[in-house]
């Protein structure tokens, strides 16, 4: 007993000595001073409680986080003011050996800020919060590097990209990232990944979101090896100072649960929100006020200047198409050979090859092997064969092969758009306006997208045409596309899918119906830049009377050819319509852009039905922004 | 069979050693024993485990394969058990004599930047007995590791 009360006044003379112990009327003090001078309205302290306005809640302000443990006032949620004098009384009365769990040890840029608003001197995080230097020990406040893993093909969920931060510590210059760390924001989906089920709870709001942080070789291997998606790594112009901020508040934020909307306050929304609360006036989240696409991130951040230095990281399955392309054609049947059966590598004809070619065939028939096993757990027969062909590469001198980098996110086009056209339809002239609220179609300039994908989200088109009669022509609610050039090794399936509005000129006066429809099917590159498709799809439309509904199937035939940014697509289709008999369709489009965010689309299609055909040609003028 | 000793050495004088001082500099190769099998095969079981999906860690632990870096498991203040999530990465890069499997994990045993290339050229050179077989675990990789490097002139200074 006696020995626990000196060891008290000790410990309370060792705080004292930093911290004059705060008194009960200090406390008093502070608050009504904070009371006096609205310190809750200060824009940190709505930066660390992530205050924002809002309608449902009856302050009109409401914190994003959905989390009983990071407030310390009841009602703190709804009331910045009751949550602000709340941690005052917690924060500045004296703790001195508090544990991890306490909120001395979570809430340390809250204190900071307390502090240094009733000028006391700022206090080190107690040592006896080890869990918190644990944490910051590991992840290193050297440098930060906004991470983007870019889209794949057949996941539409992917197609927004996504960001992460990356942080390094000072021994990473002379090795590799390997040793970093990561920290993401990402909606706790549990064991669910279908992506249909994620995209629609995402979208409404079904999920929580938590920050992670984890060894970036994870990361890397998630994203790259795993998931297919190249990764670009963006080195930032923040200073360590500005670093210890963003990790301490990251610090407070660990595990704690926030509402999730996938088209808003995602992942990438709150990577900004760190970047702003490390950087007073940096405002990045400003530009974010209805949708926080990550791309658009990535361009924000580069236009504020914040982007030192940029890396490009091919995902196993682009480093397997660049070396596979760079073997020479006669050679390329040897990869699926040795990687099946690496016996063959001791073949007389395998081995009177050049050494430089064996060493690319055997390092790319390691990576199929790689690729192909990923998701599932290794078989002894797979491991063998992958042992193999180690031992194989090990004894042949491999020089490594750059792969080229492709064009960079931020310098993609925009991801609104706008069109005007001038068209001529049925012997009648016409105007149209377009808007489309995201993103990108494969006919758009490809640069910074994946080629051949593309997702639509709301694509509005009005016409009026020289009757003067003026039409809703089109709304595409949702529009996903995948062709895929990837035939040679992978069995990847191309498909498309859309939902909207439209009119079939041919079937009931051309009224507007409500439309479902999806194909799916092969594609393959026929040619250089050319990549060939044959779809099989079915389609369900709703006109206003409730017995006005069709059932189509149809087959569609063409090739998407990429000369430099102009894209042309040239495709037959056929129709077998429920009601009537067989419509045949032929159309040609070209893209042609003029710059980064400007381009002219040229349309042309005809189309029979029995006797009756129609022709229509179209000039738009798009921009993006 | 003399190597078989040098390396049963190393794992005896670093038991003791961890066992002295958990996490401290003494902290040896005998750290990185780890529970459960972890050969080249069970190695793709974790990455089967989707990282964004339910799995909200912060920092301390190791999603996939259960591992805590807190206490012991450490080398000079990082973890080790690092290395076996990226065993399947290292036997690569070993095959071909670079990459940043490599590099990593000469950094992380403190190799020198001097030093590195040579490091490279011993791990690429003896690639089959350090990955003699598909059954081989993460911590027999590292016990090939640790004989070879002490019988390296250059190499000897990082396992001594």
């Amino acid at each position: 007993m006696r020995s626990q009360l000196i060891a008290l006044a000790l410990t309370s003379a060792y705080y004292c000595f930093f911290n004059p112990l705060a008194l009960a009327a200090d406390v008093t003090a502070w608050a009504s001073k904070a009371k006096q001078q609205n310190l809750h309205q200060e824009k940190v302290w709505q930066q660390l409680m992530h205050y924002l306005p809002s309608n449902r809640s009856p302050t009109g302000i409401e914190s994003q986080i959905d989390d009983d443990r990071y407030f310390l006032a009841a009602d703190g949620k709804t009331n910045p003011q009751a949550e602000l004098i709340a941690s005052i009384e917690v924060l500045l009365s004296p703790n001195t050996k508090p544990s991890n769990e306490s909120a001395h040890c979570r809430f340390v840029s809250r204190t900071d800020w307390l502090r240094e608003q009733f000028n006391l001197e700022p206090m080190p995080v107690p040592q006896s919060c080890s869990a918190y230097h644990d944490w910051r020990k590991i992840v290193g406040s050297h440098r930060m590097s906004l991470v983007f893993p870019a889209s794949y093909l057949n996941s539409p969920s992917s197609m927004f990209g996504h960001t992460l931060l990356r942080f390094d510590s000072e021994t990473t210059d002379e090795g590799s990232d390997w040793l970093s760390w990561s920290l993401n924001f990402a909606a706790d989906t549990g064991s669910e990944d279908f992506s249909a089920g994620y995209a629609f709870k995402g979208i409404a709001g079904g999920y929580i979101g938590k920050f992670n942080s984890i060894p970036y070789f994870k990361k890397l291997q998630e994203y790259g090896a795993i998931e297919n998606r190249d990764i670009w790594e963006y080195q930032l112009d923040f200073t360590p100072t500005e670093l210890d901020r963003l990790l301490d508040h990251a610090w407070e934020l660990r595990d704690i649960g926030f509402d999730y909307y996938f088209f808003r306050q995602n992942c990438s929304y709150r990577l900004l929100e760190l970047m702003d609360y490390a950087r007073p006036g940096l405002n990045l989240t400003e530009q974010f006020k209805l949708t926080t696409i990550p791309a658009d991130t990535v361009k924000a951040v580069a236009n504020a200047g914040l982007i030192n230095e940029r890396h490009y990281r091919p995902s196993l399955g682009t480093g397997i198409q660049a070396r596979y392309q760079t073997l020479p054609r006669s050679q390329r049947h040897w990869v699926e050979r040795i990687a099946n059966n690496p016996a063959t590598a001791q073949s007389d004809k395998f081995n009177a090859l050049d050494m430089n070619t064996r060493a690319q065939i055997a390092r790319v028939a390691n990576d199929v092997i790689t690729y192909r096993s990923r998701r599932a757990k290794r078989s002894p027969e797979v491991a063998k064969r992958r042992l193999a062909l180690l031992r194989i590469i090990s004894e042949l001198p491999v020089e490594e092969s750059e792969i080229a980098e492709p064009s960079a996110p931020e310098i993609a086009h925009d991801t609104r758009t706008i069109s005007i056209g001038l068209g001529r339809a049925d012997k009648l002239d016409y105007k149209q306006l377009g808007i489309r609220w995201s993103y990108h179609d494969f006919l758009d300039r490809s640069a910074g997208y994946l080629k051949g994908a593309g997702i639509v989200l709301g694509d509005l088109r009005v016409r009026r045409d020289e009757t003067g009669k003026t039409q809703l022509q089109g709304l595409e609610l949702v529009t996903l596309q995948s062709l895929s050039d990837r035939a040679l090794l992978f069995r990847a399936i191309s498909w498309n899918l859309s939902v909207g509005f439209a009119r079939n000129e041919h079937r009931l006066d051309g009224r507007l119906a409500g439309r479902v429809g999806g194909s799916i099917g092969k594609s393959t590159e026929i040619l250089p830049n050319t990549v060939g498709y044959a779809l099989l799809g079915a389609s369900a439309s709703q006109y206003s009377r409730f017995d006005e509904h069709f059932a189509d199937a149809q087959v569609q035939f063409g090739f998407l050819h990429h000369v430099k940014s102009a894209v042309t697509q040239f495709e037959l289709k056929l129709d077998s319509q429920q009601d009537e008999s067989l419509r045949k369709t032929a159309f040609i489009k070209h893209n042609l852009p003029l710059s980064r965010n400007q381009a002219l689309r040229l349309s042309y299609s005809w189309s029979k039905i029995r006797d009756d055909s129609t022709e229509q040609a179209q000039l738009d003028y798009r921009f993006y922004f | 069979m003399k190597m078989k000793l040098i390396a049963a050495g190393m794992l005896a004088f670093s038991a003791t050693a961890m066992a002295d001082a958990p996490g401290g500099p003494n902290c040896g190769w005998g750290n990185m024993l780890l529970e459960g099998k972890t050969g080249l095969a069970n190695h793709m079981l974790a990455l089967t485990t989707n990282g964004t999906s339910g799995n909200a860690t912060f920092g301390m632990t190791f999603g996939s394969n259960g591992c805590s870096v807190e206490g012991p498991l450490t080398y000079g203040g990082d973890s080790l058990v690092w290395f076996d999530g990226v065993l399947d990465e290292y036997s690569t890069a070993v095959a071909m004599g670079h990459g940043e499997a490599l590099e990593a994990v000469a950094v992380m045993m403190g190799v020198q930047a001097t030093d590195r290339s040579h490091f490279n050229d011993v791990m690429h050179e003896n690639f089959t007995s350090l990955f003699p077989s598909t059954e081989v675990t993460s911590q027999e990789v590292l016990d090939n590791m640790v004989v070879l490097m002490s019988s390296d002139e250059k190499l000897q200074k990082y396992v001594g």
